[in-house]
């Protein structure tokens, strides 16, 4: 019998011309925290380090992509990863006193633990919002940062950052985990099937037998998310939760646990088993330690496997 | 953890790392908030859990 724990952390160190997003995101990641967030554990100035909880299974984009020859996820785990999403996004809007808008939504930036449980992650241009002259809540910038196929066409249009923003983004994200196919041009095909009532031709079948239902109001409500002018975009709260809600907790009870949990991590240990103090000072201690013997790799993913016992001896001598 | 406790904040930790804590705090390690009392009551349901764990796993 084993008397020691092993936890994993994430280490992502950023250029060093990024000082001001790594503070923007430890103000954002430090005031927030959710269940679909990344747990930000700490951060380390000298090296423009973040440290997260560790995701063994990537990103949402690697597992779409099936990058290591990993099996593709299932319609149940998809199902899920919108639902989960979509509260976060929710949580995120209704921030007080200001609403926060994530503005870099795609499947990269969504990660995935040993249980496929999805982490909305990089907050690099995440935003406070401020009230605008309309009195709706906007960010506003010269400079629209964000990524092809899946940033809001208005934003990029005027600048104007807003809730509708990810609202758009998270369309382009259902119509991706639906269809498996590359987000260029996915509402004109979608919307196209939809007319043609050929819809059922461009589900990814790899993600098993989805029930077309299913399908159909995923289909419906991604397309009103994705809408070209933001005031005409579904809203999170009344029109897309009520339906995935319903949706996760029919596909959670027909979901194989086997299918869920097929690339989990052997040596995960339930966090609550752990004490929340010694797992702070193991951190402190590897993070000092790194630090002094310039063991980081500038932007290369550090993965760090802790002996906790061992750890806690050292920080003890 | 080999000795959970539990604090007034209703976190469980280990019993010798919470109480070198509230040698020299009265907040919560986890909210930073004040704590109620500085008693901490064994988590026996969680020990049961943990040594179940242990005894399944490698």
């Amino acid at each position: 019998m084993s008397q020691f724990h092993v936890t994993s952390i994430y280490v992502e160190v950023m250029q060093s011309d990024t000082k001001f997003v790594l503070s923007f995101q430890v103000l954002i990641l430090t005031k927030v925290r959710h269940p679909h967030l990344v747990n930000l554990l700490g951060a380390c100035d000298e090296v423009s380090a973040l440290v997260y909880d560790y995701l063994p299974n990537g990103s949402l984009e690697d597992r779409l992509s099936c990058k290591g020859n990993t099996p593709a996820l299932t319609w149940q785990v998809r199902t899920r990863i919108i639902g989960e999403i979509c509260s976060a996004l929710i949580f995120l809007h209704s921030h007080k006193p200001k609403p926060i808008v994530h503005g870099d939504l795609k499947p990269s930036n969504i990660l995935l633990d040993a249980d496929l449980v999805s982490k909305l992650g990089d907050f690099g241009i995440a935003r406070f919002l401020v009230p605008s002259d309309t009195s709706t809540m906007v960010h506003l910038t010269d400079h629209p940062i964000g990524t092809m196929f899946y940033s809001d066409p208005e934003y990029m249009a005027h600048g104007e950052l807003t809730q509708g923003s990810d609202v758009y983004s998270f369309g382009i994200i259902i119509l991706r985990l639906l269809t498996g196919r590359h987000p260029r041009e996915i509402v004109k095909r979608v919307e196209d099937a939809m007319i043609n009532d050929e819809l059922h031709t461009i589900i990814d079948r790899s993600a098993g037998e989805w029930p077309f239902v299913q399908v159909q109001q995923l289909a419906r409500i991604a397309m009103r998310c994705a809408a070209e002018k933001r005031r005409r975009r579904a809203d999170l709260v009344t029109d897309v939760w009520p339906v995935v809600e319903t949706m996760m907790k029919n596909a959670s009870l027909s979901a194989c646990p086997s299918t869920s949990s097929s690339i989990q991590d052997e040596s995960s240990v339930p966090h609550y088993f752990l004490c929340p103090i010694l797992q702070v000072h193991v951190l402190l201690h590897i993070e000092s330690f790194y630090v002094h013997d310039s063991y980081f790799h500038p932007s290369e993913v550090v993965l760090t496997y802790i002996h906790m016992d061992a750890a806690n001896e050292i920080r003890r001598s | 953890m080999k000795n959970p406790h539990i604090a007034a904040d209703g976190f469980t930790y280990e019993a010798e790392a919470i109480e070198e804590w509230l040698e020299a705090h009265d907040t919560s390690p986890m909210t930073n908030l004040p704590l109620r009392n500085c008693v901490t009551i064994p988590n026996s349901a969680l020990r049961l859990v943990i040594q179940e764990h242990l005894q399944r796993g490698p």
